[in-house]
């Protein structure tokens, strides 16, 4: 059973741990030999902390040891995108513009893995600043797809797609602006979260553009998805952006089941606004089947052309991340790669009042989703419209990379959750699907994605390696 | 100076018109090294902001969305 450590689920390190069936010091020392291993072909991290995590495991067992009440993360390893804060750790954003920028304290989502009693052991890659990637012009190197090296583990929470499904370790946490948790998770057949806006604090996490960002978890099942959000979640008061909302019990409903849920398919966001490739069209159509046949009530709906969200999502982002780095854009454009420096700049160019239009948009886009949620509990829709290509491939990474249905609920703010469809391509790579729901809804969101992934036995999909 | 984004692809600038509109743009929001440096990821930029603002304008009025600081009551 030890040699398979690497892919044992969070819940599950959680119980072993606790029952003194299982020492968090061989879990971390088990996993820092795969890093050791796996991280010079993958990139998933960029600073492996083997010590510090080493140090955590030791002093969460002797907090076993000794009978202490732990939290319900105790002794599990955690890795974090290298735009949030981690104290004692640089936070280098995957540009030499931070190369050396090292944190002071940890951030507020790290605190509360912290508080649960995670063991944190690095930081994973990312796309440079969440934006810009794959690149190579960097200076780390960008992460790879376990399921084929020559292929993109999806971004910009690269490190965190490419480290699951490696078996590196059980929960990471990422950043989500334009779809940027549900990408890598969408990519490597993992499941990722954006939560609802303002369910997860963004302080001490680098911003890319102040009203699309989201903190969310990432996983390889469902349950330990709902497990992460609900260590990370809750309302902090030096957030402006933080909701005050009670919303714990994230994993309550997840062996219900789903009769009588009123599912909701956007199919036209594939079939009709960015076609998708046919293997991922086909494998939607068989997730629908399969949710109606788990009892659920699979009924077509319709929003705006998925470019209609593009636009204001693009619009908005560049905007806000150019009030951000306009003036390491003046003075340091050689320090970040070709790919941030042409996308960073671009928000240059936009006027206050095409960001102001923008904005309104939003708000109808928002009261448009809200519409659709009374007639459907949960959405499904596609999150990427085709496998994960070559990463050397720039042409097709261009074609590809935004040819998606995530942007929608960074403009709205809805949580949405991408997972493995349970099928993969005719060249080995994973396809995926994305589930929506209502404010703060995560709950009926992972009780969906729970059934499904039972249904489907999504949990069992993992790369030769 | 009126925004480079807004001139779309039927305008009747030249291609180095609208190069050169671009650079004088870019200059003024202080991004004289980047031009000096990097020319032709400034000029992608611009690019890439014109295809962005033309997506947006092509959306509809933004007058008929709701906007707190100009309408009260329910979004209809």
């Amino acid at each position: 059973m030890t040699a398979e450590l690497h892919w044992w689920p969070a819940s599950d390190l959680s119980q072993a741990f606790r029952r003194r069936e299982l020492s968090p010091v061989d879990v971390v020392r088990h996993l820092s030999e795969r890093i050791n291993r796996l991280n010079p072909t993958l990139n998933a991290f960029i600073s492996f902390d083997e010590q510090g995590a080493l140090d955590s495991a030791r002093q969460a067992e002797r907090a076993l040891l000794s009978g202490q009440e732990v939290g319900p993360l105790h002794g599990v390893p955690v890795a974090i995108k290298d735009v949030i804060d981690v104290a004692g750790m640089r936070t280098t954003c995957h540009s030499r513009i931070l190369i050396d920028n090292m944190a002071r304290e940890d951030s507020e989502v790290v605190r509360r893995l912290r508080r649960a009693g995670a063991v944190v052991l690095g930081k994973l890659s990312t796309h440079e600043f969440a934006t810009g990637g794959p690149s190579f012009d960097l200076p780390f190197p960008p992460a790879r797809n376990p399921w084929n090296t020559d292929h993109h583990p999806g971004g910009s929470s690269s490190g965190a797609g490419a480290g699951l499904a490696a078996g590196l370790f059980p929960l990471a946490i990422g950043t989500d602006t334009g779809g940027s948790v549900r990408h890598p998770a969408s990519a490597c057949a993992a499941v990722g979260l954006k939560p609802t806006y303002g369910r997860v604090s963004l302080r001490g996490v680098f911003p890319l553009s102040y009203s699309l960002d989201h903190v969310g978890p990432l996983a390889r099942t469902v349950g330990d998805c709902a497990l992460l959000l609900d260590a990370i979640a809750g309302h902090d008061p030096s957030d402006p952006t933080s909701v005050e909302h009670d919303c714990k019990g994230s994993d309550a409903d997840l062996q219900r089941g789903i009769r009588g849920l009123r599912i909701g398919f956007i199919r036209h966001f594939h079939r009709n606004d960015k076609v998708a490739h046919p293997e991922v069209s086909a494998a939607l159509e068989k997730a629908a089947d399969l949710l109606a046949a788990e009892g659920a009530e699979v009924i077509e709906m319709r929003l705006s052309p998925l470019q209609v969200y593009s636009a204001v999502n693009s619009l908005i982002l560049r905007s806000e991340a150019w009030s951000i780095h306009a003036p390491w854009l003046r003075q340091r454009p050689g320090d970040y790669g070709r790919l941030a420096r042409q996308r960073l700049m671009s928000g240059a160019f936009i006027s206050a009042a095409d960001y102001i239009a923008a904005q309104r948009f939003r708000s109808q886009l928002i009261h448009e989703l809200e519409g659709v949620f009374q007639g459907a509990d949960v959405l499904l829709a596609a999150s990427s419209m085709d496998p994960p290509c070559r990463i050397d491939d720039t042409q097709e990474i261009s074609r590809t990379y935004r040819r998606e249905a995530r942007e929608p609920f960074n403009v709205t703010g809805h949580p949405a959750l991408a997972m493995p469809s349970g099928a993969l391509s005719s060249d080995g790579l994973p396809l995926s699907l994305q589930l929506v729901g209502r404010y703060f809804d995560e709950r009926t969101i992972f009780r969906v994605a729970a059934a499904f992934e039972r249904a489907a036995s999504t949990k069992d999909l993992r790369p030769r390696l | 100076m009126e925004n480079v984004a807004s001139v779309g692809p039927s305008d009747p600038l030249d291609p180095l018109s609208a190069a050169e509109l671009t650079e004088r743009y870019a200059a003024a929001a202080g991004l004289a090294v980047a031009l000096a440096d990097f020319r032709g990821d400034v000029l992608a930029a611009a690019d890439l902001a014109r295809d962005m603002t033309i997506a947006i304008r092509k959306i509809g009025d933004p007058a008929l969305a709701p906007w707190p600081p100009m309408r009260t009551g329910k979004y209809s």
